[in-house]
């Protein structure tokens, strides 16, 4: 298997490059899953915690440039372990003592911020595939500043004022959906609990 | 809140201008629920915008599916040889590798696992409108049954409908669900043939996987073919498949 450096990782990750995933997810999986199943977790929890993780880096290297000062294996085990132990928290399931299984480094806060709020686009992003293929492709044409009259004519629509309507009712019908889910009020709770 | 969604959204989409939104951005620092509000929409616009964050997570959920399929292969092979049964399974694997290298000779990707790879039923709609109110309960009747998979129930509903395209479409999808593909294509046929609706494309990509479910190989591929060569959202999915299928 092809070896690669931290950084091109890490570039590997921002452009979403499939040989760079399957390199870390072979590399690196086993780590996290071993700390997770030795600490009260299935082989499931280990993968929703190897997504989490990889998705937190991916937002935090497009957010600065990211310099490690640490392998980037330690790096993915570090915040691995911290989402996991954030979980156990979060499920009430203290554990006394935490079975050690790999080299990491302490995070700052800022990994936790990142991960709620990569739950948070989760959860938006679920209920925006959701949505019909023409509400989709309105929204997104309509945030990329794509002029009315123009989206009226990629999607074969009689008006730019009809355009603009059904903008409006597909950003309604997402923003109730989002909210009637019951993944909602705990993420609200999570990240005004920060922010007040 | 005295502010109206619509105010929030213009907001955010740069059109309150002067006085406006001077109220606008003094009510948000008094306002908790409003300030929420606008963070919620916000969020949710740089969610769209974000393509990568859907790429990615498509990704990373095609390979979690991956090593699940391979998991299951090596749990597999670590029983067979940990058991006393190990003739019985040696003989069991002899067929299914037999029968694999049958399908595998003879179709290069067989149709059913296109067809499981590609198929989802449409998503219920959770709103409907319509101008009668008969029409709607009718509608939201059907959406019900169909939401608790008894589709044989929600066709009733959706075929009182016929004139509606939304009720026409998921009759289609009803007909796939029950395996009756010469009804789906007939409802799918007529959504194509209208042409002026929201449910044109997703009509033409279920029309492809119908073809493939039906093992009409031929029309699969030249249906895939006209969708691959469109602007349409399925347009790389019917790419793919043909790759497959050619």
């Amino acid at each position: 298997m092809q070896e690669f450096k931290s950084e091109e990782i890490l570039e590997g990750i921002q452009n979403r490059d499939t040989d760079i995933l399957d390199y870390v997810y072979k590399s690196f999986f086993n780590q996290i899953k071993d700390f997770v199943t030795q600490n009260d977790g299935t082989e499931d929890d280990a993968k929703d915690v190897y997504q989490d993780a990889i998705l937190v880096i991916y937002q935090k290297t497009r957010n600065n440039n990211l310099t490690l000062s640490c392998s980037f294996n330690t790096f993915l085990f570090s915040i691995g372990r911290l989402l996991w132990l954030k979980q156990l928290n979060y499920r009430k399931n203290f554990k006394k003592v935490i079975e050690e299984s790999a080299k990491f480094i302490e995070l700052d806060e800022e990994i936790s911020n990142i991960h709620w709020t990569n739950e948070r686009f989760k959860l938006y992003q679920d209920h925006f595939k959701r949505l019909s293929y023409n509400c989709q492709k309105i929204l997104e044409l309509f945030l990329a500043r794509i002029q009315l009259k123009e989206i009226a004519r990629i999607l074969r629509l009689k008006s730019d004022d009809y355009v603009k309507k059904r903008k409006h009712q597909c950003k309604e019908k997402l923003i109730a959906n989002i909210k009637g889910d019951p993944r909602y009020d705990e993420l609200v709770k999570q990240h005004y609990l920060k922010k007040d | 809140m005295n502010i109206s969604n619509k105010q929030v959204e213009d907001f955010l989409d740069g059109n309150l201008i002067g006085k406006e939104l001077s109220f606008f951005i003094s009510q948000k620092e008094l306002d908790k629920e409003l300030s929420r509000e606008i963070d919620l929409r916000f969020e949710v616009n740089e969610l769209i915008k974000d393509k990568g964050f859907f790429e990615l997570r498509e990704k990373l959920d095609l390979q979690r599916n991956e090593s699940y399929i391979n998991s299951s292969v090596i749990k597999f092979r670590k029983d067979l040889f940990k058991t006393w049964h190990f003739a019985a399974a040696s003989f069991a694997l002899i067929l299914v590798v037999g029968g694999l290298w049958y399908i595998l000779s003879n179709k290069p990707y067989s149709t059913e696992k296109l067809v499981s790879k590609y198929y989802k039923p449409a998503h219920p709609l959770l709103q409907v409108r319509s101008a009668e109110i008969k029409t709607d309960d009718a509608l939201a009747t059907a959406f019900r049954y169909y939401k608790e998979n008894d589709f044989t129930s929600a066709l009733k509903y959706f075929n009182s409908l016929e004139n509606q395209v939304t009720a026409k479409f998921y009759s289609g999808i009803c007909f796939i669900e029950l395996e009756k593909y010469d009804q789906a294509i007939e409802s799918f046929a007529a959504i194509v043939n209208d042409n002026d609706n929201l449910f044109v494309e997703q009509a033409n990509w279920y029309l492809g996987l119908i073809y493939l479910m039906d093992n009409q190989k031929s029309k699969a591929i030249e249906q895939f073919n006209k969708i691959s060569k469109e602007e349409s959202f399925y347009s790389a999915q019917a790419s793919e498949i043909l790759k497959y299928l050619n």
